[in-house]
C-alpha cells in the first residue's frame, strides 16, 4: 500500500457513517455557506490498534455534536449517557479501522485489529506512535466533524 | 414463521444496532436474546429455544467461531442457522464461513443486506 491513504480512509468513513449512523457528507462549500461546525476538541477519542501486515493505530475524534448524534442515531434514542456515547464511538472506530486495514494486506499477510478503547484525556498519540507514518483527515458530515488519524509502519517486503 | 433470535456480540452498542435493525425489518420475530461472548451464547442456546444466531467473530472469553464450532458439535444446536456479522475482510476466512452453510454480513451493513442474508438461509 502506498501513501497517501487519506482519500480511501475518507471514503470508508463516509460509507460507515452513512450506513450505520444515517449521516451524510458535506462538501467544503456547504461548510462555507452554512453555520460553521465546531472542530473536534479531542476530549473523546477512540483508538484502535492493529498489527500484522502493518503495525499502527487509528484514532477517531468527533466533535461534541457529532459524538452525540452518532450515539443517538446508532441507538435510536435521544437519551444517551457518556458510556453509551463511548461505546458507539468505539464501534464506529472498529468498523472504520476494520475496513481500512485490508489496504495494508500483501499476499497472505493481513492485519489484525485489537479491541477499540477510549483514549485517556492526556494521552498524546503523536508521541505514542512517533516512529510511525501519520496521516490525518477530516470527515465533514451533516451532523458534525470527525478527525481521523492513522499511524502505521508497514512491514518490509521480502 | 416467528422465530427467536440470539445476538452474540461483545459491544453493547452494536447489539442495540442489530436488534433495532431486526425489529425494523420485515422479518417475523418472537424474542431477541443477547449474549456478550461465545460462552454466554452457548449458555443461552441451552436455556432458550433459538431459531437463528447472529454472531460476531472477535469477542473476549470465547470468540464467535469457537462458539459456532461447539454448536456444530452439539446435536441440539447443529441445525440452528447462523449469520456471522463482522468486519472480517480475509477472503479465505469468509469462504470458510460460507462453505459451512452460514451467512456472512460485513460491517457496516444495511438492514436490506441483513434481511436478505437471513431470507437466503431460510430458503436453503
Amino acid at each position: 500500500m502506498s501513501a497517501p491513504y487519506a482519500e480511501r480512509i475518507h471514503d470508508i468513513a463516509v460509507n460507515t457513517f452513512e450506513i450505520t449512523c444515517y449521516m451524510f457528507p458535506l462538501e467544503e462549500w456547504e461548510l462555507e455557506e452554512g453555520d460553521e461546525l465546531s472542530r473536534p476538541d479531542g476530549s473523546m477519542r477512540s483508538i484502535v490498534r492493529f498489527d500484522g501486515a502493518a503495525d499502527g493505530a487509528m484514532v477517531i475524534s468527533p466533535s461534541g455534536e457529532l459524538l452525540e448524534a452518532i450515539a443517538e442515531n446508532m441507538l435510536g434514542s435521544d437519551e444517551t449517557d457518556r458510556e453509551l456515547r463511548e461505546g458507539a464511538l468505539c464501534e464506529i472506530a472498529n468498523i472504520i479501522c476494520g475496513n481500512t486495514v485490508p489496504l495494508f494486506a500483501r499476499n497472505e499477510n493481513i492485519c489484525y485489529i485489537r479491541p477499540p478503547r477510549i483514549a485517556e484525556p492526556d494521552e498524546n498519540t503523536d508521541e505514542l506512535f512517533s516512529k510511525m507514518n501519520k496521516e490525518s483527515l477530516d470527515v465533514l458530515l451533516d451532523e458534525g466533524i470527525a478527525e481521523i488519524t492513522i499511524y502505521y509502519s508497514e512491514q518490509e517486503e521480502g | 414463521m416467528k422465530r427467536n433470535i440470539l445476538i452474540v456480540e461483545d459491544d453493547p452498542t452494536m447489539r442495540v444496532v442489530i436488534k433495532r435493525t431486526l425489529t425494523e425489518s420485515g422479518l417475523e420475530i418472537c424474542e431477541i436474546y443477547e449474549a456478550g461472548n461465545g460462552q454466554e451464547g452457548l449458555d443461552m442456546l441451552g436455556e432458550f429455544e433459538i431459531h437463528l444466531m447472529l454472531v460476531d467473530i472477535y469477542m473476549p472469553v470465547m470468540d464467535g467461531m469457537e462458539m459456532l464450532d461447539h454448536a456444530a458439535d452439539h446435536p441440539d444446536f447443529r441445525d440452528i442457522p447462523a449469520v456471522v456479522i463482522s468486519t472480517e475482510n480475509d477472503e479465505n476466512r469468509i469462504d470458510a464461513i460460507l462453505r459451512r452453510g452460514m451467512g456472512f454480513v460485513h460491517k457496516p451493513f444495511t438492514q436490506q443486506l441483513l434481511e436478505q442474508t437471513i431470507v437466503k438461509l431460510d430458503n436453503r
